[in-house]
Formats: structure tokens, sequence, C-alpha cells
């Protein structure tokens, strides 16, 4: 990080120890990482404050049969066409990843992904 | 309607008329494989004796009537009842009615009617059995669909906590709080439970009703591909000895190779390494057989390779070959295992072949 404004990161999972271990890792790796359990509060943050580098998802937040995840996949790609836009789903389908790509999003990854390869496909997704 | 013949049981406590309507069933082509007088002797006999359809006088000789007797035929021996009446009152009528005859006859009876009534009574019965096998055929699927939905569910519900604990490892790491390699282990056994929850997905899934096809040499190519990495890890070689590559065999590309795959992986697993796994094709009659080969222990003798989890072996999952038998059998095909001539394990499948007509030679 020599000069260059640090990375910022938002992670949006309603799963408590999922969230932290993103956060953590994301964090020990150089990202300044914001983490939100909920949509509002996805929302809300996207909002406040200035468009995030990269944003990660869980697909379902709340509940096996909501798509949530999809809402704030369209909420960030509304708020700036720069960021880099991941998804994490459990299990999803080809056709979920169209309709993923459609909102906006630029991967969708299934869990569970080791952290070292996910932060790799960051890297490039920034590097693009 | 093409003329049918069937087993009939007379009940008619006048013997004039047994006799007449006897000799009129067997002249329209039927046979007569027995007559009853009263309800008791009327229920033994056709227990004992299994006919198609019984003729059944109302009024009877003794205790009980024909409507009791039909009753009791219906409700444990689910043979049709057809009812021969004089002119009744509406109430014997009524009770009638309840019995769930197949058809009525009023003496004296006329010929023609005689053998159109026996004929409906035959196809309705026969139609009734049929819907009652397609409603078990739709129950049996809806079982089958509701496991899949099951074990789909389930899957689901693992996956997430098991991303929670390889996550929770490789933040660990790299925060620098436990050593490296430390969390090896809970990562290994994290994706052993998700590789379980997928097989068991992959065996409790219905396949729904096959359509496609896969050429022969792209089925074996897909499953080497598969199947390399594994290979290579426990140092088995595997032979390809490919028969022709354009034959067509109606097979699933995407459940087919699956298939193949858990069989050739299963023979890996259990080769001594340095040993070889043979896969060969050849076109046997109207279909194609695959053998895999292995050197290894082979197949033991108590224990069934094709209930899951049934093998006992340790390393495999216990959901290989019985995958590969429901994904075979799905598509009209065979699987079977034996031993190898010199010792290990033999599996064979036999695929049918798609579009016979396309090929000559």
């Amino acid at each position: 990080m020599t000069g260059a404004a640090p990375r910022r990161m938002l992670v949006v999972d309603d799963e408590e120890p999922i969230l932290f271990a993103l956060q953590s890792y994301f964090e020990s790796v150089g990202f300044v990482v914001t983490a939100a359990a909920d949509l509002e509060l996805a929302r809300r943050q996207l909002a406040e404050q200035p468009p995030f580098d990269v944003v990660i998802a869980d697909l379902r937040l709340a509940g096996v049969h909501t798509t949530d995840g999809l809402a704030v996949v369209a909420a960030a790609r509304k708020r700036s066409a720069a960021s880099r836009i991941l998804v994490l789903t459990a299990y999803g389908s080809a056709e979920m990843e169209k309709t993923a790509r459609a909102q906006g999003a630029d991967l969708l990854l299934y869990k569970p992904r080791p952290l070292p390869e996910i932060a790799r496909l960051v890297e490039e997704l920034l590097a693009r | 309607m093409t003329p049918v013949s069937a087993r009939i049981f007379v009940v008619e406590d006048s013997g004039i008329v047994a006799q007449d309507i006897e000799r009129r069933l067997q002249a329209l082509g039927h046979q007569v494989c027995g007559r009853a007088a009263s309800c008791a002797e009327a229920i033994e006999a056709v227990h004992a004796t299994r006919p198609e359809l019984v003729l059944m006088d109302i009024m009877l000789r003794g205790a009980g009537d024909g409507i009791e007797a039909a009753t009791v035929i219906r409700d444990r021996l689910h043979i049709p009842v057809v009812f021969l009446t004089a002119s009744s009152d509406a109430a014997t009528l009524l009770r009638a009615r309840e019995a769930g005859p197949y058809g009525y006859l009023t003496k004296p009876v006329d010929d023609g009617e005689l053998q159109r009534t026996v004929e409906i009574a035959l196809r309705l019965h026969a139609l009734e059995r049929e819907r009652d096998l397609l409603r078990e055929a739709l129950s049996r699927a809806e079982r089958a669909a509701t496991l899949g939905a099951l074990a789909q569910g389930l899957a689901h519900e693992v996956r997430n906590p098991a991303f929670a604990i390889t996550a929770s490892c490789d933040a660990l790491e790299a925060q620098a709080l436990v050593p490296p390699g430390r969390l090896d282990v809970v990562r290994r056994q994290v994706e052993r439970l998700v590789r379980l929850m997928d097989a068991l997905v992959e065996f409790a899934t219905p396949g729904g009703t096959p359509t496609g096809c896969v050429a022969l040499g792209r089925l074996l190519s897909e499953v080497r591909r598969l199947t390399e990495t594994l290979a290579r890890q426990r140092g088995v070689a595997v032979e390809y000895v490919a028969g022709p590559a354009v034959v067509l065999l109606q097979l699933d590309e995407i459940r087919g190779t699956q298939a193949l795959a858990h069989v050739v992986q299963n023979a890996i697993q259990h080769s001594p390494a340095g040993s070889r796994v043979v896969v060969a094709a050849e076109v046997v009659g109207d279909g194609v057989a695959l053998v895999v080969d292995d050197e290894g222990p082979g197949f033991a003798d108590d224990g069934d390779p094709f209930v899951p989890f049934g093998s006992g072996r340790r390393g495999t999952l216990g959901l290989g070959l019985p995958t590969a038998r429901r994904v075979l059998e799905d598509h009209g095909g065979q699987i079977e295992v034996g031993a190898r001539p010199g010792g290990g394990a033999r599996v064979r499948l036999h695929v049918r072949r798609a579009g016979l007509e396309e090929e000559s030679g």
C-alpha cells in the first residue's frame, strides 16, 4: 500500500461466522472491509459510503428460498459501474448464474470455496 | 372388440340355470372354472380357484346371499363380480349396488347381453388394475422426488456451515493465529462431508425420462478426463481398449459419464499402486458391453456393492456403484459385478445402442 488508497470491500452474508471470517480474511490481505448482515444494512452502506471496489454478497440472505442477494447486487451495480461484484451461493444453477449476471454480478461462486482462491479471483477482477 | 377368453366362476343355486349359463359362456369361448350354490361355498371356491370374473346370483341357498358373497370377494380377493338377478325389489338392488358390481344380468339371460356384460366387466376391471398400477408408479415417483428434494435441501444446509468452517480456517491462517497447515485436517474432513452430500444428491435425484445419447468415444474420453487425476495420485495406469468410437449409446451424456466414471474411480481406488485398470468396450447384440477390470482385492462375498453405504470398504463413499446402477437402469441398461479372471474385480455394464440403423460396420 505505498501511497495508493486502500481498497474497499463490502461483504454481505446473514451468517455471522461466514461474515466474520470473510471480514477478517480480507482485512488481513489488505482490504478495508465493511460487513453487512442483511439487505437493509447493505443498502445503507452502499448509499452512505463512497462506491466499494469489491462487493461480495451471499445469494440467499435470511432463509433458503429468498434471493435477496440479487437485490444487493442490483443496488451495488446501480451505485457504481466500476465495482467488482461477486455472488456466493451454496447451491446454484446455470439459470441462477445468468440471473445474477443480468443484475450486474461479475462472478458467481459456489460455497464452500477456499478464501485464498476467492481472493485470487478478486485480484483478477480488479486487474481487468 | 377382439373376443376375450376368461376363466369365469358361476354362483347360482339352480342347477338348471347354472348349466345353461355355463354352456353359453363356453360357447362364447370362456372357460368355466367352478360352480357354487351357497354364499359360504362361493367365497371358499372363488378363493381357491381365483377366476377372472364371477357371475353371482343374488338369491342363494342357506345363510347369506350373493350380495354378501360379492362384498367379501371384492374386498378380500379383488375379483370382479357381475350379478345375476331375477326381478328384485328396490331395497335389494340398492344393497347390490353397495357391493360394487361390474354389471347386472337379468334372468332369463339373453346371449348378446351375456357376451357384452362379461366383456365390459373384464375390460373395466383390467382398466382399473392399470389405473392402480399407474397410481402406484406415481406415488413411487413422488416418493423419489421427495427424497431428492430432501437430499438437495440437506446438501444446501451442509454447504453453508461447511463454508463457515473452511473460511474460518482460512481467516485464522491469514491472520497468523495458527501455524500454516495445522488446519488442513479440518479442511479435509469438511471436504469429505461436502463430497458425501453431493454423492447423496446425485443418488437421490430422480433422473426423469432419459432421452439423450452419446458416442462411445466421447463417453470414454470424458471418463478419462474425470478420472485421470485420481489415477495419477494412486499410481494406477488406466488403459482404454475402445471398440468402434462411432457407436451411439442410449445414455444421457452427463449422467452416463458420471456413472462410468464412478465405476472407474471405484476400480482405481481399490487398485494397488503400479497396477492396471482396463476399460474395454465391445458391441454385443443390440448394445455395448463396457467391462472395467482391476487388479485389486475384488468384491467381498458378503455385502452388496449396490446397496448405498453397503460396500464396507474404507476410503469410498459407498454411493458410486449404487448411483451407477441407478443411471444404467434408468436407461434400460444393466450393471453387474464379478471376479476378473486371474484375480481382481470385474464390473460389467451393458448399455443399449441408439440409432442402430445409422450403423453399418
